[in-house]
């Protein structure tokens, strides 16, 4: 089979290399917005998931980690009573503007009721009093490293150490000892949520339901729920911006392949009258504007996924709260998306293709 | 007379009461009016008359391309009027050889893809289409320029590609619109020739509409047309004038052999 769409796109490379630039672009644009909503998507739940804690139990309606949550110390008496509790821990946590080298770095300051060198319970190497730990985002971010002094409250801590602990992705992550909690929240009697560990092969939705029932004012979370309630920030804020980007992205490519393919079948009108005179079929000539498309459009996204990797691994060096995740499943819609644009694309020039007059071709 | 006879009998091309209106009102032309024609296998017909007579028109009505306003044209007994759009480009695709003034070749392809592609639109692809391209391509001495380009062909070789293109799926009738007029006299001899060759040596129905006086000399028929419409204009020019300087064969145009065992209308 002569490849006629083919040919014909490769007769004029320069409009065939900047309309795969184009989708390429709405490739690009696609893949990245929707690597950096995943990539948040994911941080931001992703401490709640490494924390080995089975229930999180927060002040009633307060939402994830970066609302407020005010918990009366005595209730974590309660939840150690009720038939499964292995063991809680008390958590405080503030949103907080710490001030490093006279520049302000915004974290959720975070101090659990452990020894330092219990932290392994939870997973995490925890400082001593007068040391403060920073996620590794934030500490590139504001140029901080270990053994810098921080400013907290008018409070000087020294930087014990960079975690590689996700950050929460909105925001930066810093954990304090117990023994300087008060610098956070600074409510005494009280503390944010508490930290549940059940007894091996307890379900924890009947202990979530026993909490909820046996302690008033309280909420309690499954690990995956809290994780979510924490994501659902990101979907909530992400979401609408997103499907506006990918809309533009969208229409960008679609015009791009569009004006290219229409401007490719105008200047071959005639010929297409030829084919149509020497016996093609009208569905034969839409399959060639439609294979022109897909070839632009194929082409585009195959430059624009490597591409995306590059762009995303540069911007990340660059800026650390560029977080990004790029799934196949991405990549896959974002090829659904380029084969509706190759669709769109199409329209225009087949409606006009449908208009030859096959006669034409004998007038000069 | 036998049921062979009989077929044999039969025009290709049959055309009654045929008529075209373009426009209305005040800016209406008819440009055929009226037209009844019955052209026979092997008949090399040449409508000659001036520009804006009709003869274009008139060669797209017997190509399928354009549906009279009033009267009937039939192609192997098939009423092309009553034909849908896709049956007509299907008759076209199988049946009918179109030979253009501009040549209207896909200036993206090559010479062999644009023969190719009209093997491909009758369902012949791979190789069976390649070799069928190059031994056409090579019967019309272009075998060294089959990889070529139009933009890279002279005009005599783009309209000996056409010619091969217009071969390709064995049509029984060839229509040409002004085949010599963007030639030189050699390349349009030579043109000329072939459509002679191809009328006689394959038993195929030609009509050519021209200006070009040359082409009498191959002619079974000549009729003119003018203001839409045709009419007889004496017996043709039995020989194509032998000029041995210049190196062309005498052509012995003959009339239909009715006793040809060929169906006409075999395709259809």
């Amino acid at each position: 089979m002569v490849p006629v769409a083919r040919k014909n796109l490769l007769a004029d490379k320069i409009r065939l290399v900047v309309s795969i630039g184009g989708v390429t672009f709405a490739v690009i644009l696609i893949l990245v917005v929707r690597s950096l909503y995943q990539g948040y998507y994911r941080e931001i739940g992703a401490f709640v998931d490494a924390l080995p804690v089975d229930v999180w139990v927060t002040q009633t309606d307060s939402g994830g980690l970066v609302y407020s949550s005010t918990v009366p110390i005595d209730t974590g008496t309660r939840l150690s009573q009720i038939p499964g509790v292995a063991r809680t821990v008390a958590m405080d946590r503030q949103r907080l503007r710490l001030e490093f080298d006279g520049s302000p770095v915004d974290v959720i300051a975070m101090a659990f009721d452990l020894p330092q060198s219990a932290g392994s319970q939870l997973g995490l190497e925890l400082p001593g009093p007068g040391e403060i730990t920073i996620d590794a985002a934030t500490a590139k971010k504001a140029d901080i490293h270990a053994g810098d002094v921080i400013d907290v409250r008018g409070l000087s801590f020294r930087v014990s150490r960079i975690t590689s602990a996700a950050n929460l992705g909105l925001s930066g992550l810093a954990i304090v000892s117990w023994s300087d909690a008060d610098v956070l929240t600074g409510i005494p009697g009280y503390v944010s949520s508490w930290l549940v560990t059940l007894v091996p092969g307890t379900d924890s939705s009947a202990v979530i339901a026993a909490i909820d029932q046996n302690v008033s004012g309280l909420q309690a979370f499954s690990r995956k729920e809290y994780a979510d309630a924490n994501r659902s920030q990101v979907s909530g804020t992400f979401l609408p911006i997103i499907t506006v980007l990918f809309t533009v992205s969208f229409l960008v490519g679609s015009a791009v392949v569009g004006i290219t393919i229409y401007t490719s079948v105008t200047e071959r009108l005639r010929e297409f009258g030829v084919l149509k005179a020497i016996g093609a079929s009208t569905r034969t000539l839409y399959r060639v504007v439609l294979q022109q498309s897909v070839i632009v459009c194929t082409v585009g996204f195959a430059v624009g996924v490597p591409a995306t990797y590059v762009i995303n691994r540069t911007a990340r060096s660059l800026v650390p709260e560029f977080i990004t995740l790029m799934r196949w499943q991405d990549s896959l819609l974002a090829f659904g998306i380029v084969l509706g644009m190759a669709f769109v694309a199409s329209m225009l020039p087949i409606r006009r293709i449908a208009g030859i007059d096959p006669a034409e071709v004998f007038r000069g | 007379m036998t049921e062979e006879a009989q077929i044999e009998e039969q025009a290709i091309v049959e055309a009654s009461k045929l008529s075209r209106i373009y426009g209305s009102g005040t800016t209406l032309v008819a440009a055929v009016t009226n037209v009844n024609l019955s052209v026979f296998r092997g008949e090399i017909l040449l409508v000659m008359g001036p520009s804006g007579s009709g003869k274009t028109t008139l060669l797209s009505l017997i190509g399928g391309l354009l549906r009279p306003t009033s009267g009937t044209i039939r192609f192997g007994g098939h009423d092309l009027t009553s034909m849908s759009e896709s049956e007509r480009a299907r008759l076209r695709r199988d049946n009918i050889g179109f030979v253009f003034q501009d040549f209207n070749l896909l200036s993206a392809l090559t010479a062999r893809e644009n023969v190719e592609v009209a093997l491909n639109l009758a369902g012949i692809t791979g190789k069976r289409a390649v070799v069928r391209a190059e031994l056409l391509l090579d019967q019309l001495g272009l075998s060294e320029r089959a990889g070529f380009i139009p933009a890279k062909l002279s005009g005599g070789e783009k309209q000996r590609v056409a010619i091969a293109r217009a071969l390709a799926n064995d049509p029984l009738l060839i229509l040409a619109d002004e085949p010599t007029a963007n030639l030189d006299s050699y390349h349009g001899l030579a043109v000329v020739h072939r459509l002679a060759e191809i009328a006689q040596d394959e038993q195929r129905t030609v009509i050519i509409v021209s200006h070009d006086e040359r082409l009498k000399e191959i002619a079974t028929r000549v009729m003119w047309m003018e203001d839409g419409q045709l009419s007889e204009s004496g017996p043709p020019t039995k020989r194509l004038a032998a000029d041995a300087a210049g190196g062309y064969v005498t052509y012995r145009p003959r009339h239909v052999d009715h006793h040809e065992p060929t169906h006409p209308t075999n395709k259809v």
